[in-house]
């Protein structure tokens, strides 16, 4: 029997230059997630920054918008879609946890959770550091290949990008 | 080996103040992109790619009988 925690869905990638995935759940809701090109975040002289995405994760569609239901399988679904969208080549990704709903802690730890259960073997996870202020809580973490050849400067710029002045 | 190197990540607590304030308006700014590409999403769902992504999902779940693989 599939052990429950590692059960996931079906995805579909959409094609095209929207870099954009979906899945549906067992109780019909939709997800998207994205992998936005965003190399305007680190300065043009680094030569990865072309592979960094930033991951969006959304709901498309549900049965009650108000009221999404927790589901085990999602994070495994998302993780093998990550893995699918790194497959092909060396790529940089970065996650902000969203902090719409007051959810960014508890996203985060899933993220936390899952990168430490994949036993880190396939990516390498860099957290960025948490600030809050007031009510605004932010969690961010940059994911790449072990194997990437610049996983040194990756880190590298994210600890100098608040350094610029730009 | 190399391959081994543990990235520990950036902790808060070894940030200055000014390097706080300049992580909180990078998150600021980050923040608002997120919104702007969760209105781009929205918007793509309307276009035929996505609704035939759409199509082809939903008729592979129902031959399996489940969303699950």
């Amino acid at each position: 029997m599939q052990n429950e925690a590692l059960r996931s869905y079906d995805f579909e990638f959409v094609g095209g230059s929207a870099n954009l995935y979906k899945f549906t759940t067992q109780r019909s809701v939709e997800y998207d997630v994205r992998f936005k090109p965003s190399a305007d975040y680190i300065p043009p002289d680094e030569p990865w920054r072309d592979d960094l995405y930033e991951l969006v994760i959304e709901v498309a569609e549900a049965p009650d918008p108000t009221c999404i239901p927790a589901d085990s399988a999602i994070f495994p679904t998302i993780v093998a879609i990550i893995t699918d969208f790194f497959r092909t080549r060396q790529r940089v990704v970065l996650y902000i946890c969203d902090d719409s709903d007051s959810k960014e802690l508890a996203r985060k730890r899933k993220f936390d959770g899952w990168y430490t259960r994949l036993g880190d073997s396939f990516f390498e996870k860099y957290d960025l550091p948490t600030v809050a202020a007031g009510p605004e809580r932010y969690f961010a973490s940059v994911f790449f290949r072990r194997d990437n050849p610049y996983r040194f400067a990756i880190v590298a710029a994210f600890e100098r990008l608040v350094e610029s002045d730009k | 080996m190399e391959t081994q190197h543990q990235f520990k990540g950036i902790r808060d607590e070894d940030l200055t103040p000014e390097q706080r304030e300049k992580w909180l308006a990078f998150y600021r700014m980050a923040m608002q992109r997120k919104r702007e590409t969760q209105a781009e999403m929205q918007e793509f769902r309307n276009t035929p790619e996505y609704q035939e992504a759409t199509k082809r999902l939903r008729e592979r779940n129902a031959e399996r009988g489940t969303p699950f693989v």
